[in-house]
């Protein structure tokens, strides 16, 4: 894992003395709200619904157990005994004093994490893949990237005050798990003819109240050139993009006002007037970032083990565990294994103080001490001997986390919602506390098969709504809860936003309206190898509206 | 129909939903919240309340539509408002600490 320089750690330090400083004089009254709002929102801190909330920055997801623990401290010490990971792999706090939040920035810093750029139109903390440098299908591992964009784009002077917040996404592998068709800058690596390795380059994409899918800018970008080209894609949108209007101000915005091939003639031309100065990478320094995040040695071991099969037949819930939470690794013998935030009933992305503990313990003992945040709120062991997994299965067991459900239908996505969030409209977790309840069966929510249901509490859509495959608003409506439902959405790579379907549901009926989507899914799929997704792309809207809001309880 | 409203914020210090009680002093319970009736009133109220906040007591005033319950308690109207009185609607608290509490 990457490790701090001497910089970063004076630099995050500062910071910390410095928001010290702030909130003393905030409290002591020498600073007003307005004076204050934007110096804590600079170092993560919110003011919701209840309490302050604190988002810290887990940078491109990755975590040593050290730092886990960490977060299960800072927890126990000064929240309620919990956290909540987020879809932009971060980790929030929803109840912090206001007084001791420099005293968690200055616990973070003891660990090389802070709270920097996780709020603010600035450029964001950088996410990657969760299965960066482990997964069989990964072309090349993108965090060493992630983290030279990190050190590039920190307290950017030219970038602290962009029109709107930028968010950076990069992914290793043909299969896109991070999403980077909805950040406002997209990194795919992919290998030319010639059979180098560099990015396919996407921009303006996003979500929230304008969901637009992002444009490609670029087919085939060197590696050198990394920072050359998103500081020429930087710079025409701090440039053009607008700031008299923070709902027309990101870059999706000027990329669809303008046109791709408009930015890309403005973009491309200040690269190469810029390509070959100080920006360009040389091989020596990517080769010392690369050797931070090398993959641990991992002995050699048979590809198939006979402690996991015996196992598994034995036991149909660790069956279902290596089915959908076991990914292949790129050594032989080793697995990828996700831990599902995700149990029956609970709350999507939740972890206790005790569960961080116990994963932080497994991490330490059985995955070379890594871990990853998803953004699809899971936690991730990336490097996990076969023979480990049916231990690392009873311990998740106990910590009432073993549920196998990666990618089904109870593994769904939800922003925090009307029960914490200033912003929210309606309440988002109630909704996939219930969905999650009706097909908390296993064997069912198996035979349904893959199915991203993501819900949001607002137009923002922190609950990447428009990209489930079965999205849900919240709204208001006059003072009640109304579920607005999107088909179709993809946040792979395919990605696609999701079409509403029509007039919304109330909170009582939402479930209900599930339910009826997906009995309608298992009457018009082909069979079990087609899922819900090419299902809906096979026979379009129509049928599933048909069967909501013309048959049954709406006849 | 007859205006019913209290006055609520949060405090500076943790963020915590307090509610107007009466000039420099704020409650944690809607029911006890000083209620207005009368538009002339209410301003009266934000003026202070808006003081409190220059006094660093709390965060960003605003009056809340209330009624009366059933019981004859005071509560929010609006499901945001009721959450902020009565905290998130879900079992958030880990089984070890919501034991305590």
């Amino acid at each position: 894992m990457y490790r701090y320089d001497e910089f970063d750690t004076g630099f995050v330090n500062e910071r910390v003395a410095q928001f010290r400083d702030q909130v003393a004089r905030r409290l002591s009254g020498e600073l007003t709200e307005d004076q204050f709002k934007p110096l804590r929102l600079m170092n993560g801190v919110y003011l919701q619904l209840h309490a302050y909330m604190l988002r810290i920055a887990i940078p491109y997801g990755t975590l040593s157990s050290r730092q886990m623990r960490k977060l299960a401290f800072i927890a126990r010490r000064y929240d309620k005994g919990y956290g909540h990971f987020t879809t932009r792999q971060n980790l929030q706090f929803n109840w912090p004093a206001l007084a001791d939040c420099p005293d968690i920035l200055a616990e973070l810093a003891t660990v090389e994490m802070h709270a920097i750029q996780t709020s603010g139109n600035c450029i964001r903390n950088v996410t990657v893949d969760h299965f960066a440098g482990a997964a069989a299908d990964e072309i090349e591992d993108p965090r060493p990237y992630a983290e030279i964009l990190r050190q590039w784009s920190s307290i950017h002077p030219e970038y602290s005050y962009l029109p709107r917040k930028f968010k950076i996404a990069l992914n290793g592998a043909p299969a896109d798990r991070a999403a980077i068709q909805v950040h406002d800058l997209g990194f795919q690596i992919v290998r030319n003819d010639k059979g180098e390795i560099g990015f396919k380059v996407y921009v303006g994409g996003g979500q929230g109240r304008t969901p637009l899918v992002a444009r490609k800018i670029r087919d085939f970008l060197p590696k050198a050139d990394l920072l050359t080209y998103a500081n020429a894609i930087l710079r025409v949108y701090n440039l053009e993009g607008r700031r008299d209007n923070k709902y027309r101000a990101r870059v999706k915005i000027l990329v669809d006002d303008r046109g791709i091939d408009a930015i890309r003639e403005a973009v491309e031309a200040d690269f190469s007037l810029h390509r070959d100065e100080h920006l360009s990478l040389p091989q020596a320094e990517l080769d010392r970032i690369a050797a931070y995040f090398a993959m641990p040695a991992l002995e050699d071991r048979p590809a198939r083990s006979a402690a996991c099969e015996t196992r598994k037949a034995a036991d149909p819930a660790f069956a279902r565990f290596m089915t959908y939470n076991v990914v292949p690794h790129k050594k032989d013998g080793y697995g990828i294994a996700m831990i599902s935030l995700k149990p029956i009933g609970g709350i999507p992305g939740d972890a206790t103080a005790e569960q961080m503990e116990a994963i932080a313990d497994l991490a330490a003992s059985y995955s070379h001490d890594e871990l990853r945040v998803a953004h699809e709120q899971n936690l991730v062991l990336p490097h996990v001997a076969l023979d480990d997994m049916p231990v690392i299965f009873d311990k998740l067991v106990e910590q009432g986390l073993a549920e196998g459900n990666i990618g089904l239908v109870t593994d769904i996505i939800a922003c925090p919602g009307l029960d914490y969030c200033a912003l929210a409209t309606a309440r988002s977790i109630p909704i996939a506390q219930r969905i999650s309840e009706r097909f908390g069966n296993g064997d069912r929510a198996a035979e349904i098969g893959p199915l991203k249901i993501n819900v949001s509490g607002c137009i923002n859509a922190c609950g990447h709504h428009h990209v489930g495959h079965i999205g849900i608003l919240g709204l208001d409506k006059k003072g009640v809860e109304s579920y607005q439902i999107a088909l179709g959405g993809s946040a792979d790579e395919t990605c696609e936003i999701g079409r509403v379907m029509g007039p919304g549901f109330s909170s009582d009926e939402i479930i209900d309206a599930i339910e009826r989507l997906v009995n309608t899914y298992l009457k018009l799929r082909t069979g079990k190898a087609e899922d819900f997704l090419s299902t809906f792309r096979r026979v379009g809207i129509e049928p599933f509206q048909e069967a909501v809001y013309f048959t049954g309880a709406n006849l | 129909m007859t205006m019913l409203k209290v006055i609520s914020a949060n405090t500076l210090a943790d963020g915590t939903v307090v509610y107007f009680k009466g000039e420099g002093s704020w409650i944690k319970e809607i029911a006890d919240a000083k209620t207005f009736t009368l538009d002339a009133d209410l301003k009266a109220g934000l003026a202070l309340a808006k003081a409190d906040e220059k006094h660093d007591l709390v965060v960003d005033p605003f009056d809340v539509d209330v009624q009366l319950s059933k019981d004859g308690h005071l509560e929010a109207i609006s499901l945001r408002n009721a959450i902020r009185a009565k905290g998130p609607t879900i079992a958030f608290l880990p089984a070890s600490i919501a034991l305590r509490s």
